[in-house]
């Protein structure tokens, strides 16, 4: 057999994983070592914060057991490293950082699909130097989307799965470096699922990467990479215990709903529907000054649009299916059984449980209405729409400059650089369907009834009563601005026994809103600039490696960071008005940890603590009240997060070709403090509350196991095939709990004695879960065409009763605390991804 | 390998886990009122109080215990609760109607609430109906006190849930509805014991039973003791709770007492034999305006005449035994009135065609002072078809006057 096949399986075990060295490794889509890394969760509903934090799941392609087995394994549970998000792991593409600047998050969904690129990418999950960038506590992953970066030749591949997708066909093609100095590659993926695995969601994705790499001469190269991927999909819910029972389906899915079409088919429509594509284009410069020292410089953009579409109203019932009325539970805590009966029966028809689109038609049918302004000037006439499907845009443009400069001599190594971003999110909602009516008018629906001057209503004073059709922009519009200047500095010293490192770097952190909208409500704060916030921050850290021999190792980091509040926890109510929380201030971060490392080829093993602790965060979310009909906006100051735990990974060989590992997760993931909240409503200045505290210290951080643990065996066998299996196991997992509901506000009323006061402020805790995956794959050669077949079935149990997390909606009724119950999510019952790679 | 260093840092690594459990942190509690024996107060101690000082509203926070007895969701009570606790029991008056369900045990946090005295209930008023009840338990049984009619004793029993066993509706009660669910009117629906005692239950004309058929059976009842101004009245929890479908026991089985202004109301027929004088109602004379049955053959002479006065058939063949009473009255000469009892009747047709009997019974002595008849002992006659008749004869030349009333048939 040809030595490249044999060099891809040895890379396939464990037999080389190497902890603590920054390695680029390759990645393919199986299991362990190589897994896809793009896991989807459920989408957050109501309470999501944001359009950007949709996607997560880990850039993994260390070897590390231990990520590795989090990265596949545990992430499907919501299984987080360390308990953090996403924001404290940087994301690089080319030395580039790509994590957006208002909200911290990973962009995933801006490379989307173009998995033959990702998989180029070093990753460590800890707190670690970084030549590229101070990064984050999580550590960092960058990706490398250079034409170089591409194995040569050709690589085709086709996946069969019942995921988000059902189907993805990728090819890529590499020059590798050529003769003449260029390199070039290509890669092109796309994604389809008509219905992916939950009813009603579909997939339509696409990605496309063009590199082109010039060597111009020994010390300088130049590289273009332009990558983007156009997605569009349907979402899928998460609901309350009941809707799952009454339909008896654990996955189901509240966005959709059947439309009639014109020649009487019906067809599942989806309410809530991502149409997002925001390209990047990356150009690097390369130039090794000396056999020392070298500066990489790079400038790029990130631009496009994101878009999410959803039922708005007006004058007319909640269209949402799940809809807490809509629910027997409503009717029986009221004692009215007949409708609680009624809604039972509607439960139990597939039809009639989701979205009523023709009826939605049907009321915009018959809505014929003239619409005069004062003077009784008809202003519309015709149709005016009960209901209409939005699209609520976060468009995007960026720019950003960095330049690293990097010396490595004997024992010394320094990487110092600085970076430059900007960065635009454009906001605003369109009209996407009337849904058969003529059009709509762009009053606030809430403000109309509250206020007697008719000015408050408007969304635009710029633009009273609006006419608006299909197409236009309406509600809100505003731009939010990010400036942010970054320099760090790190030194790597290496002895014999000791290994050294140590960096500093300084931010500068800026943003502001504009408003395009003068809204009625705000008159004096929406149009135009806000007041700028700029945040200074620094941060250290350092580390050490004693080598106990050149097999085991212990290590040691620190590091000590400010950092500054995001431009999106930072705004109040940014749909509407200029205002941002008082008293912004930076966020506190030390953590620690301490390794045990040991590398022998049979046996490897990590055994880490680790402790962290956050202070004076911000958390905010939106929510959508049907009492005040608007968007209420929770915002949490003084917000300290802890972290603890172990991390424990062992991987080796048992026998011949038969490898086993153990990984262990045992978190301590918790709320620190008693912060304050401060309670606004979008559609009215009103405040409903100022500085409440809130009693949350201690309380877990929910929605995701806090521990985990992971069994597997895999076998090698001669002719170039694997095998294997993995037990996973995951413990404690909260409810993220609701502020509002550890309140001496919400327990008024009660004594110590009466159980309403413990059902308010109790945590939740689910029951723990687990899920069994195997895994197979195969290669074979023919010709000089090397074919790889992989197999992956997770939840081979197909154990679809597994609450994974979810979260205490932020409405509550302390007398009858059920009445808003939690949203939960469930692991996917089995599913399989099965692929099929061709190399030439 | 090296296993001894291995086994070294394992051990490390094992110390951590109890490291990692003994840090686990109790969260945070917001400050919450703690209870303390002075801060409760018993249903007992309101009674005694509001005995003592009348009318009191309360500031504090002090709490009051119980187990609803009776929840408004029938609608037979509306914006009330009964609320027990071991012997006592008060009625809660609320600011809004509940969700409240028999069985909760609830506290009642007392500020604002106001305790004082209605039509002579005790209760407590102005109930938070949101802030104030809170549930501590659900389902938990209350047992009512199980008490005979005597034993019912206003002082000791008011707002108690008591049950009453062997009681059914009066005959005089049968085919009406629990109250006036048309106008929707409280109303009163008398009933009796085995041994004559008698009592009655007010029913709301909101309750969803108001507009039900009264049983006719016997059974047990629940219900809460109540009372305006004085006045016993029980109030039904439930009629599903208290079915009355047993056999009847002894108790007015047929009342007739004109008082509807009718006379052949319930069944009963006039048999016209001779004449054209017929049984009908009057009123002269009788006090408070009560109408009853009445038959002279006198119209500025007399004419001959026989009518007879028969009952609709009554089944008592469930009845261990059965008597009648009657009012009667009379005035002038003539022939005596004559009380009869028949098994064979078919409930029309000429009377004498069929075998009855005469009873015996007091009869007025004239001058229209009516006496009462006595138990007439109907005790042989338990057949599923009798009927009484009272004859009436006249000649062409005398004729009494008769009035009879309050006729009610026990069995």
């Amino acid at each position: 057999m040809n030595k490249k096949l044999t060099l891809v399986f040895s890379l396939i075990t464990f037999s080389s994983v190497n902890f603590s060295q920054t390695t680029t490794e390759e990645k393919e889509d199986t299991l362990l070592t190589n897994t896809p890394v793009f896991v989807t969760t459920l989408e957050d509903g109501e309470n999501s914060s944001g359009s950007a934090g949709n996607i997560s799941g880990l850039l993994q392609s260390s070897r590390d057991v231990f990520a590795a087995t989090a990265g596949f394994n545990f992430s499907p549970a919501r299984f987080k490293i360390r308990g953090y998000q996403s924001d404290k792991t940087m994301i690089l593409l080319n030395g580039i950082p790509m994590n957006d600047l208002e909200t911290g998050y990973g962009t995933w969904y801006k490379w989307g699909g173009l998995n033959d690129i990702t998989r180029y990418s070093e990753t460590k999950n800890w707190l670690t130097d970084n030549p590229y960038h101070f990064g984050g506590i999580g550590g960092y992953s960058n990706i490398n989307a250079k034409a170089t970066g591409v194995r040569k030749g050709s690589r085709l591949s086709y996946a069969a799965t019942n995921r988000a997708y059902r189907n993805r066909l990728m090819y890529t093609y590499g020059t590798g470096m050529q003769a003449n100095g260029w390199a070039f590659a290509f890669s092109l993926s796309s994604r389809f699922a008509k219905e992916g695995y939950v009813d009603g969601t579909y997939y339509e994705a696409y990605g496309y990467f063009l590199a082109a790499e010039k060597k111009i001469n020994a010390n300088h190269s130049l590289n273009l990479s332009i990558l983007g991927a156009p997605t569009k999909r349907g979402k899928s819910s998460i609901s309350t215990l009941e809707t799952y029972e009454l339909s008896g389906d654990n996955f189901y899915n509240s966005y959709w709903g059947y439309q009639t079409q014109e020649d009487g088919t019906k067809v599942k429509r989806n309410s809530r529907n991502t149409d997002s594509h925001m390209p990047i284009i990356a150009l690097s410069h390369d130039w090794k000054i000396n056999t020392n020292s070298s500066l990489k410089t790079s400038l790029s953009s990130s631009f496009g649009k994101y878009g999410q579409t959803a039922l708005n109203w007006y004058d007319a019932k909640d269209p949402r299916p799940d809809y807490y009325k809509y629910l027997p539970s409503y009717y029986e805590s009221i004692n009215d059984d007949v409708n609680a009966q009624r809604m039972f029966m509607n439960w139990q028809n597939e039809e009639s449980r989701q979205i009523q689109w023709d009826a939605l038609y049907f009321a915009n049918s018959k809505n014929l209405y003239t619409l005069k302004d004062e003077n009784g000037t008809v202003l519309a006439e015709g149709l005016r729409s009960k209901y209409i499907v939005e699209t609520r845009w976060n468009n995007l443009l960026s720019g950003g400059i960095s330049s690293v400069y990097n010396y490595e001599k004997d024992n010394l190594s320094i990487h110092t650089g600085v970076f430059g971003q900007a960065q635009r999110n454009h906001y605003y909602n369109t009209i996407d369907d009337l849904l058969g009516g003529d059009f709509w008018v762009d009053v606030n629906r809430f403000a109309e009834q509250d206020f007697i001057d008719p000015n408050a209503a408007q969304s635009d004073l710029q633009n009273p009563n609006r006419i608006v059709k299909e197409g236009d922009v309406y509600a809100n519009n505003y731009y939010i601005y990010n400036i942010n200047a970054t320099a760090f500095g790190q030194l790597n010293y290496t002895t014999k026994k000791i290994d050294y490192y140590a960096a500093l770097e300084l931010s500068n952190e800026h943003f502001y809103r504009e408003g395009l909208f003068q809204t009625g409500l705000f008159p004096d704060n929406s149009l135009g600039k806000s007041e700028s916030k700029n945040f200074v921050n620094y941060a250290v850290k350092g580390g050490a490696t004693y080598k106990l021999s050149g097999r085991q190792y212990i290590t040691a980091n620190a590091a000590y960071l400010t950092e500054a509040p995001t431009s999106r926890s930072a705004f109040i109510s940014p749909r509407t008005r200029n205002v941002m929380v008082d008293d912004l201030k930076n966020e506190t971060i030390y953590t620690g940890d301490l390794n045990y490392i040991l590398r022998y080829p049979k046996l490897k093993l990590r055994f880490t603590y680790y402790y962290t602790e956050r202070k004076d965060a911000i958390w905010s979310r939106s929510f959508y009240h049907d009492e005040y009909n608007s968007f209420i906006n929770y915002v949490m100051e003084d917000v300290d997060y802890f972290h603890q735990g172990i991390e424990f990974g062992v991987d080796g060989t048992i026998f011949g070709g038969l490898t086993g590992n153990a990984v262990v997760a045992v978190g301590q993931h918790l709320y620190n403090s008693r912060p304050t909240a401060s309670i606004y409503v979008d559609n009215s200045a009103e405040q409903l509350a100022k500085d409440k505290t809130i009693y949350l210290q201690n309380y877990k951080i929910g929605g995701m196991p806090q521990s985990a643990a992971s069994f597997g065996l895999k076998y090698s066998g001669k002719k170039y095939w694997f095998a294997g299996v993995n037990f996973n196991y995951f413990a404690d997992i909260y409810l993220d709990p609701n502020p509002d509901r550890r309140t001496e506000e919400s327990i008024a009323g009660f004594v110590e004695s009466d159980p309403q006061y413990l059902e308010t402020i109790e945590q939740t805790k689910l029951e723990n879960g687990y899920s069994l995956n195997l895994f197979a794959g195969k290669s074979f050669k023919i010709n000089n065409y090397f074919l790889n077949i992989n197999v992956n079935v997770s939840n081979l149990t197909n154990n679809t009763s597994f609450i994974t997390g979810g979260y205490e909606q932020l409405r509550f009724d302390t007398q009858n605390i059920n009445k808003f119950p939690p949203k939960l999510g469930y692991l996917y019952g089995l599913n399989y991804f099965i692929m099929a790679t061709l190399r030439f | 390998m090296n296993m001894k260093i291995i086994n070294k840092y394992a051990l490390l690594f094992l110390a951590l886990l109890p490291l990692l459990e003994s840090c686990k942190k109790e969260p945070d509690t917001p400050p919450v009122k703690k209870l303390s024996d002075g801060d409760i107060v018993t249903i007992d101690t309101l009674r005694a109080w509001q005995a003592q000082y009348g009318s009191l509203v309360f500031e504090d926070s002090i709490s009051v215990f119980g187990i609803v007895s009776m929840d408004e969701n029938n609608g037979n009570i509306y914006k009330n609760i009964y609320l027990q606790d071991g012997d006592a029991a008060i009625n809660v008056r609320l600011t809004r109607s509940s969700n409240l369900q028999q069985g909760d045990s609830v506290r009642i946090a007392l500020n604002g609430a106001i305790l004082s005295e209605f039509s002579g209930v005790v209760q407590l008023d102005n109930v938070d109906t949101d802030k104030n009840i809170i549930v501590q338990k659900s389902d938990v049984a209350l047992a009512p006190l199980v008490l005979t009619i005597p034993e019912i004793d206003l002082s000791i029993h008011e707002s108690r849930l008591i049950q009453l066993n062997d009681v059914q509706f009066k005959a005089s009660e049968f085919n009406k509805t629990f109250a006036d669910v048309v106008n929707q009117y409280a109303q009163n629906r008398y009933f009796e014991d085995f041994d004559g005692n008698s009592l009655y239950i007010r029913t709301s004309g909101f309750a969803d039973f108001a507009g039900d058929t009264l049983p006719t059976g016997s059974g047990s009842m629940v219900c809460i003791v109540s009372e305006y101004n004085g006045d016993l009245q029980l109030i039904l929890r439930s009629p599903e709770e208290s079915k009355l479908e047993g056999p009847r026991g002894p108790g007015e089985f047929l009342v007739k007492d004109f008082n509807d202004d009718d006379l052949t109301s319930g069944g009963w027929t006039v048999q016209q034999v001779i004449g054209s004088h017929e049984w009908e109602i009057g009123t002269l004379g009788s006090w408070e305006d009560k109408p009853y049955g009445v038959i002279s053959n006198y119209d500025g002479g007399n004419t001959a005449c026989e009518s007879w006065f028969v009952s609709p058939s009554m089944d008592l063949s469930l009845s261990e035994s059965a008597s009648l009473s009657f009012d009667n009255a009379y005035n002038y000469s003539g022939d005596p009135l004559k009380i009869l009892v028949s098994t064979d009747y078919p409930g029309t047709g000429n009377p004498n065609d069929y075998s009855w009997t005469e009873l015996s019974a007091t009869w007025s002595s004239g001058d229209f002072e009516f006496v009462n008849s006595g138990l007439i002992d109907l005790s042989a006659y338990l057949s599923n078809n009798v009927h009484i008749a009272f004859k009436y004869v006249g000649t062409d030349s005398s004729g009494r006057t008769w009035e009879i009333d309050n006729i009610i048939i026990n069995g």
